[in-house]
C-alpha cells in the first residue's frame, strides 16, 4: 500500500480530487489517501458529502487509518473586507495610498471571501498560517502530491511556497523512508462558458501561468522529485454552475485534460520506476498514460449497481428474517448486522435492543448514505445487480472496540451503514 | 380482474347452483350400501389432498425453495414471505382447479360428471354413482378435519362446497402460521450466531 497526501490547491485541485475521490469509492484506485484542500472558495460539495461519509466509515471500519480523510484548509480565513482593507490593515482615507502601486484597482477593491480569483500576487496579502496546515510531519506516507493549476489565483499564488512548505515536512519526515513530493500543475486548459468572471482572462491567464512557472524554475525545492504539466492544445469548455454544484456531474472526457490531470495524479502515486532528475526541467515527465475511462465506467456501473440493489430490494432489512440469509447473500452482510446487534446487546446504554429493529435502523442510515453518494456520481443508467454480486463481494468486520461505537447510537447506525456502503461501492477492497 | 380470474369466477359461480335440481332431471337419488362409504371416502381423499396442498403450498415449498440451483440468484425469492405469497398462491390455485373444481362441477353439470369426479374414483375407490346418493336419512359417524368428524350437514359431504373450502382454508391458516413462527425464529437464531 502506497499511503499518500493529496494537496488540491484551487478550483482545479478540487475538481481533480471531486472525481478522484470517485474512483477510489468504486475501488478503481486501491489505496486510501488523505487529502488537503486549500481554497477561498469553500469545499465542493461533493467532497464535504466524501469527507463526512469516510468519517462515518472510519468510526466502524476496522482499520480507520485505511479510509480516506479529506481536510479543509481555508485560505484567508479571518479576513473580511475588500483586499484594500487587508493591505492597509484598516479603512483608508481618501486620495492616494501606496497600496495601489502594488496592486491594480480591481484586485483592491475585490471582497477578500473571493480569495485570490486569478490574481496570485494577492498570495502576498492573504497569506494562510502555514502552521495550520494539517499533516505537520508526513511520517508514514510514502508521496505527497501537489494539484492545482498555475494560471489561477490559488493555485498561482500558493503553488510554491506550499511546495516550500512541503519540502520542509518531507525533511521533517524521518530517514528512513521518506516521501516522494510529487505535482500535476495545469496551464492554460479552459475556456469559460457563458461570461467569463475575469474580463482580462485572455491576458492574465498567460501571464500568471509565465510568472508561476519561472518561480517554479527558480525557487521549486529541490525535494520535488517528478511533476507533469497539463495543457491541451484545445481547451475544455467548463460549466462553472455545474461543477459547484457537483451533483451527478459527467466524467470528463478521456482525452480531456482532467482526465489526463486524474490518471497524472495516480501516475505520480504509484510510479516507482522513473529514475531521479537533478535539473527542474528534467523532472517534468510527459509519458503519462491516460487511464482507461470505459473500463473506469464499467467498474462504476457494476459497483453502484450493487449499492443500489441493497437500498432497492431492502437486502438489510431482510437479513434477520431470511433462515436462508447465507444462501442468498453469503456471511460477511449478515455477520456485519449481526455485528452490530451484538455490540447493541452488549451495551444497553445504546438504548437498542432486538435485531429486526436495529435491521431496519441500518437499513434506513444504508439509504441515507447511498442517496447523498448517488448523487456525486454521474447519471447513469444503473442495473440492479443479481444476489450473487453480493454473496462474491468482500464485507470486512466490524470495529466492536470503537469507542464512539459503544456509546452512540447514532455511530453504530450510522457507521455500520457508511460500513456497508463503502465495502458494496468498493467492491471488497477495503 | 383479468380474463383467468373472471372464467373461475364464472366457475364457481356455476357450482353455486343447488344440486338437487340437477339430481331431479337425472335419476332418483337413491342410498345404496356403498353411498355411506362412497361418502367417507371422498371426505378423507378430498382432506389428505387439502392436507397435501396447504402443506406443499404454505410450508415445505417456501422452506425448501432456496435449496434449488439458480433460486438464490433471483431477488424475487429472497424475501420469505414473499416466497410464501407465491407459492401458496400457486398451490391453492391448482388445488382449486385440480381437486376442488371438478367434482363440484360433477354435481352440478352433466358435462363434467364422469370426467369432474374421476380423480377421486381413481384414487379413492369412489363409485361415479356417488353422486346420485341421497344420504339425508343415513347418520354420519364421519366428516371433515380427521378425528373432529365435522359434519357440515345431513346430505352427502359433496354437496358443502363451502366447507371443503373451509378446510383448505383451515390447514392454509395453520401451515402458513408454523411457516412463519419457524422461519422467524430460524432466521433470527441464525443471523445471531453469525455474531459469535
Amino acid at each position: 500500500m502506497i499511503r499518500s497526501a493529496i494537496l488540491a490547491v484551487g478550483g482545479t485541485g478540487q475538481l481533480v480530487l471531486h472525481f478522484y475521490s470517485q474512483l477510489y469509492q468504486i475501488g478503481a484506485i486501491e489505496d486510501p489517501f488523505h487529502a488537503i484542500v486549500l481554497d477561498s472558495d469553500g469545499l465542493l460539495p461533493s467532497l464535504e458529502t466524501f469527507a463526512s461519509f469516510w468519517r462515518g466509515v472510519a468510526t466502524a471500519h476496522p482499520s480507520p487509518p485505511d479510509v480516506p480523510k479529506i481536510d479543509y484548509f481555508q485560505i484567508g480565513k479571518g479576513l473580511t473586507g475588500k483586499v484594500l482593507q487587508a493591505v492597509a490593515g484598516a479603512e483608508l482615507p481618501s486620495g492616494p495610498h501606496p497600496a495601489e502601486a502594488f496592486f491594480d484597482t480591481d484586485s483592491l477593491a475585490q471582497g477578500v471571501r473571493e480569495g485570490l480569483y486569478a490574481r496570485p500576487a494577492l498570495s502576498a496579502v492573504i497569506q494562510p498560517d502555514w502552521e495550520r496546515l494539517p499533516l505537520q510531519s508526513l511520517s508514514g506516507f510514502q508521496r505527497a502530491l501537489v494539484v492545482g493549476s498555475l494560471i489561477g489565483g490559488t493555485g498561482g499564488g500558493l503553488i510554491a511556497p506550499l511546495l516550500s512548505q512541503l519540502a520542509d515536512r518531507v525533511k521533517r519526515a524521518g530517514t528512513t523512508e521518506q516521501p516522494r513530493l510529487r505535482a500535476v500543475f495545469f496551464g492554460e486548459y479552459f475556456q469559460i462558458r457563458g461570461n467569463a468572471p475575469v474580463r482580462d482572462a485572455a491576458l492574465r491567464y498567460p501571464s500568471n501561468k509565465l510568472m508561476v512557472a519561472r518561480c517554479l524554475a527558480d525557487l521549486a525545492p529541490d525535494e520535488l522529485d517528478h511533476f507533469t504539466f497539463i495543457e491541451p492544445s484545445v481547451p475544455m469548455e467548463r460549466d462553472r454552475e455545474k461543477e459547484t454544484a457537483t451533483v451527478h456531474l459527467e466524467w470528463p472526457d478521456s482525452n480531456g485534460p482532467i482526465w489526463t490531470g486524474i490518471s497524472a495524479l495516480e501516475e505520480m502515486r504509484t510510479n516507482t520506476a522513473w529514475p531521479n532528475a537533478d535539473n527542474f526541467v528534467e523532472k517534468e515527465r510527459d509519458d503519462i498514460g491516460v487511464r482507461s475511462r470505459g473500463a473506469d465506467i464499467t467498474r462504476l456501473k457494476n459497483r453502484m449497481g450493487v449499492a443500489e440493489s441493497i437500498a432497492k430490494y431492502s437486502v438489510l432489512e431482510k437479513l434477520p428474517k431470511e433462515p436462508w440469509n447465507t444462501q442468498f447473500f453469503g456471511r460477511g452482510l449478515p455477520s456485519l448486522v449481526a455485528a452490530a446487534h451484538s455490540l447493541a446487546k452488549r451495551n444497553p446504554t445504546l438504548g437498542l435492543s432486538g435485531l429486526t429493529p436495529i435491521a431496519r435502523l441500518i437499513q434506513a442510515q444504508y439509504a441515507q448514505h447511498w442517496l447523498n453518494i448517488w448523487k456525486i456520481f454521474p447519471a447513469l443508467e444503473v442495473q440492479s445487480t443479481n444476489p450473487a454480486s453480493i454473496r462474491e463481494s468482500a464485507w470486512g468486520t466490524l470495529r466492536s472496540e470503537s469507542a464512539s461505537l459503544t456509546k452512540s447510537q447514532d455511530d453504530l447506525l450510522s457507521g455500520t451503514g457508511a460500513l456497508i456502503l463503502h465495502a458494496a461501492l468498493r467492491g471488497g477492497r477495503l | 380482474v383479468n380474463k383467468k380470474s373472471l372464467f373461475f369466477l364464472l366457475l364457481l359461480g356455476a357450482s353455486f347452483q343447488p344440486s338437487y335440481a340437477f339430481q331431479d332431471q337425472q335419476t332418483k337419488p337413491t342410498v345404496s350400501e356403498s353411498c355411506p362409504s362412497d361418502d367417507e371416502n371422498f371426505a378423507k381423499l378430498f382432506e389428505y389432498f387439502a392436507v397435501v396442498f396447504a402443506i406443499a403450498g404454505s410450508l415445505v415449498m417456501p422452506s425448501a425453495m432456496p435449496l434449488i440451483p439458480g433460486i438464490v440468484n433471483k431477488w424475487k425469492w429472497t424475501d420469505p414471505m414473499a416466497r410464501w405469497w407465491r407459492c401458496t398462491w400457486i398451490s391453492s390455485a391448482v388445488f382449486f382447479l385440480v381437486i376442488f373444481l371438478p367434482p363440484n362441477l360433477a354435481r352440478v353439470t352433466p358435462f363434467f360428471r364422469t370426467l369432474g369426479l374421476s380423480l377421486f374414483h381413481w384414487l379413492g375407490n369412489i363409485r361415479l354413482e356417488y353422486l346420485d346418493c341421497d344420504l339425508r336419512a343415513v347418520p354420519k359417524d364421519y366428516g371433515f378435519f380427521f378425528f373432529a368428524r365435522w359434519n357440515p350437514g345431513p346430505d352427502t359431504l359433496i354437496n358443502y362446497w363451502w366447507a371443503q373450502l373451509t378446510v383448505y382454508v383451515t390447514y392454509l391458516a395453520i401451515f402458513s402460521g408454523i411457516y412463519i413462527g419457524v422461519t422467524r425464529f430460524l432466521a433470527f437464531r441464525r443471523t445471531e450466531r453469525l455474531a459469535a
